[in-house]
């Protein structure tokens, strides 16, 4: 033990407390927490364990995931009727599994305090977990088709559309359905405002309905445009857009805005194709596009770059964790 | 703004100038959704092959 506590003042340990004040400090430090050598990797941006991580676990197509409110785990929903909740950083484990729907997941969200999720599935039903002990704190029964989407407000409020033409508002305080929005036609996608005033539904014929909640009475207004089924919807972070996909391979971006007037949709966005599985697939807003006219990835010198391809090379190096194979892809460019 | 798509790829636009960002490869089956992180330039996809991309995109203004 005297000769260990002898050997600092030795040549080869005092050049190795050296090497690491040398070197870029934080790329260092992360790559020995990884036990994997990144230095000739480019910058990185974040803090997830490698620039591409690849979570496997779901034994069916995954059709939604979400970020929670503090960034720190994720929660994804399957076609083989569970939902996973996964750490963001470090390895990306699979911490919790939500067992309880009868059929397919296809929709999940976080309520905005980030302690519950709710998820809509094909079994006819919405639930609400805890993330905490993935226990079912409660189900809302009452479609008669499949559950198509859900849309959270708030920490309480829940909107469901379903392919029963309707779409019912639900407080999870409440043990019955507190509204029922009838439609003519199957809706497939709902998304309600933070302050739970404005609701919109997208349907089968392509056309986008809008409620004002404080009112009982019908549409306040219909935003049209799509020509076939909305697959999608999301407001803006400030409310004041509405961001639609639709089966015709075209993204809309309405002004919602209440007292706006002319043509709601502002924008168009080609690029993304449908297929002839006809998936709902979902779009989504960056969460900095907070104020005024979003600017999510806006950049000057970056108008005149038309793309931005990033290229994901084999596996570097792979790790295994209880439940499910976590692989870290290394991305060199 | 971003979306998945039925070929496989994810799409990131720029809102401001309608311009694509990325059209990010990898999945190898129809992308359902993307999300944003709330915090760092990260993206989440999860697509028809079972599996989930968390991937990092530069950083924003």
């Amino acid at each position: 033990m005297e000769k260990r506590a002898a050997a600092p003042e030795g040549g080869a340990l005092v050049e190795a407390a050296k090497k690491p004040r040398t070197a870029e400090g934080t790329l260092t430090t992360a790559s020995k927490a990884g036990g994997a050598i990144q230095v000739a990797g480019p910058q990185r941006t974040s803090e997830l364990l490698a620039p591409i991580m690849l979570l496997t676990g779901h034994e069916g197509p995954v059709l939604s995931s979400k970020f929670s409110p503090d960034g720190r785990h994720m929660v994804s929903g399957s076609h083989d009727k569970l939902l996973l909740l996964w750490e963001v950083f470090g390895e990306c484990k699979n911490t919790l599994t939500f067992r309880g729907h009868q059929n397919a997941v296809l929709e999940v969200h976080w309520s905005a305090d980030g302690e519950k999720v709710f998820s809509a599935s094909a079994d006819k039903t919405a639930l609400l977990w805890d993330v905490h002990s993935a226990a079912r704190i409660r189900g809302f029964k009452g479609h008669m088709g499949l559950v198509n989407s859900c849309c959270p407000s708030g920490s309480h409020v829940l909107a469901t559309a379903s392919d029963d033409c309707t779409v019912r508002l639900w407080d999870d305080r409440v043990r019955t359905c507190q509204r029922v929005i009838r439609h003519p036609y199957p809706v497939t996608s709902v998304s309600v405002g933070e302050a739970g005033t404005q609701l919109f539904t997208g349907c089968l014929d392509g056309h986008i309905r809008a409620y004002d909640l404080r009112r009982p009475e019908g549409v306040s207004m219909v935003l049209q445009g799509h020509q076939d089924i909305v697959s999608g919807m999301r407001l803006s972070p400030d409310g004041n857009f509405l961001l639609s996909n639709s089966m015709d391979n075209t993204l809309r971006c309405w002004d919602v805005k209440p007292y706006a007037s002319g043509d709601r949709c502002v924008k168009v966005f080609l690029g993304a194709q449908h297929s002839y599985e006809r998936g709902l697939i979902k779009c989504n807003w960056s969460k900095s596009g907070a104020q005024g006219t979003p600017p999510p990835l806006a950049r000057r010198d970056r108008a005149t770059r038309p793309l931005l391809p990033l290229q994901p090379q084999p596996p570097a190096r792979a790790s295994a964790n209880t439940h499910h194979r976590v692989r870290a892809l290394l991305c060199w460019q | 703004m971003t979306c998945g798509s039925a070929d496989n790829f994810v799409y990131v636009w720029d809102v401001a100038t309608k311009r694509i960002l990325y059209k990010l490869p990898g999945h190898s089956g129809s992308v359902n959704e993307v999300d944003f992180h709330p915090t760092q330039p990260i993206i989440g996809s999860c697509a028809n092959d079972k599996s989930i991309y968390l991937g990092e995109i530069r950083a924003t203004v």
